[in-house]
């Protein structure tokens, strides 16, 4: 046993030395000093750890728990109900239920499908509007009145679903837009991957608006489009 | 309360503050942090009568937080602000180095794999071997792991006192 092995014990695993380092670093001056530094190193990492945990966490998680009755296996009868109720809801209203994406899993996906489609953004297609309208009417959407500056409109999917995928110029700066029908999840602001954007669920949609700059034109597109879009 | 809600409780009340502060440290967002919590100890209480053993289930929560993690932000790490959650944001860990704690402005500087192997070991208690699992990987990596974190971060201060002394 020497000082460089106890050093090497020492840095690797402090809190659970073997019985003949510890006995050297209790004997060896230069040894225990190191040790001393080492566990002092090491609580100030233990403190750092311990983030500060959200106030209400414990309780917020109990409430969005486990709901028995939608896990379990429903009696046939029950089933074929709820089976027909949904059928009923997609054939009459379009509807369907919420997504399980989270809203960040959802901007995930955004960032992760404008940064793909970038270079095709930037070329302005003249039958941009009517495409915006044409793509919004298939997800069943319709608006007043399209909105001005659209240079791209179509359609993609985003986690499985079909979106309305637009860039709207407003104040110089190109808005990437989407539209999500059908889908709730929480309101949210982003910064990532360079873009700043709003996501807001209202009125059956989620609609998310992305700029590479903070710009006030942001939120009013975001809530000027999830008030202008009525859902069939 | 029903048996399920129960034991999802009893699962919250035992690791969710461990795990949030794990989740944090990952994605450094409180938001996400929380939505990997609630998806871990959903996946636990899926699989609660499996996790009757502390000692194994703490280890198996954290790695299934890990893979979430990793699952979810393979490409990207987004910094994401949620307005209703504005009030929970934490005041430490910051991204902002300047603004930060000098020790944990030290560790920002580790590579990802280090820090988490470091903060694994002496944050949270876990053995050599526990974070061999958890990071899959061997213990002797980990070992490597730590060993290279601890003495970067002792390097550092030992520059940084010999700097104050000068001054």
């Amino acid at each position: 046993m020497n000082c460089f092995d106890a050093r090497r014990a020492l840095l690797t695993d402090p809190a659970r030395l073997p019985e003949s380092i510890a006995d050297h670093v209790s004997q060896c001056r230069r040894c225990a000093r190191e040790a001393a530094q080492i566990r002092r190193l090491d609580r100030r990492v233990a403190e750092v750890a311990r983030v500060p945990v959200p106030e209400g966490l414990n309780d917020r998680l109990k409430m969005a728990g486990p709901q028995p009755m939608r896990r379990r296996l429903l009696p046939w009868g029950g089933g074929a109900a709820l089976a027909a109720s949904l059928l009923l809801a997609w054939v009459v209203v379009g509807w369907s239920p919420s997504s399980t994406v989270s809203a960040s899993e959802w901007m995930n996906s955004m960032v992760a499908h404008t940064v793909y489609d970038a270079a095709h953004e930037l070329t302005p297609d003249p039958a941009a509007a009517q495409d915006f309208e044409r793509v919004l009417r298939r997800l069943g959407g319709q608006i007043a009145a399209v909105p001005d500056g659209i240079t791209r409109a179509g359609y993609c999917v985003l986690e499985g679903r079909g979106a309305l995928h637009a860039v709207i110029e407003r104040a110089g700066q190109r808005l990437v837009v989407y539209v999500i029908p059908g889908v709730a999840t929480q309101s949210m602001l982003v910064r990532m991957q360079g873009w700043e954007g709003e996501l807001l669920s209202a009125q059956g949609a989620t609609v998310a608006v992305l700029g590479q700059q903070s710009d006030p034109a942001i939120e009013a597109l975001v809530q000027s489009l999830a008030a202008a879009v009525q859902w069939s | 309360m029903s048996r399920s809600r129960r034991e999802f409780a009893a699962l919250v009340d035992a690791y969710a503050q461990d795990l949030y502060r794990y989740a944090y440290w990952l994605c450094r967002d409180a938001h996400t942090a929380e939505d990997l919590v609630q998806d871990t100890l959903l996946r636990a209480w899926r699989a609660f009568d499996k996790l009757q053993d502390v000692k194994a289930a703490r280890a198996w929560l954290i790695t299934t937080v890990r893979r979430e993690h990793l699952r979810r932000f393979e490409r990207f790490q987004p910094t994401t602000v949620d307005v209703d959650e504005m009030e929970y944001l934490p005041a430490l860990p910051t991204d902002d180095i300047a603004a930060a704690d000098e020790i944990q402005a030290r560790m920002a500087a580790l590579s990802v794999a280090d820090r988490e192997a470091l903060l694994l070991q002496a944050g949270y208690g876990y053995t050599l071997k526990e974070i061999a699992e958890i990071m899959d990987t061997t213990p002797a990596a980990v070992g490597n792991r730590v060993y290279r974190a601890r003495q970067r971060l002792l390097q550092a201060d030992a520059s940084s006192s010999r700097q104050e002394e000068r001054a």
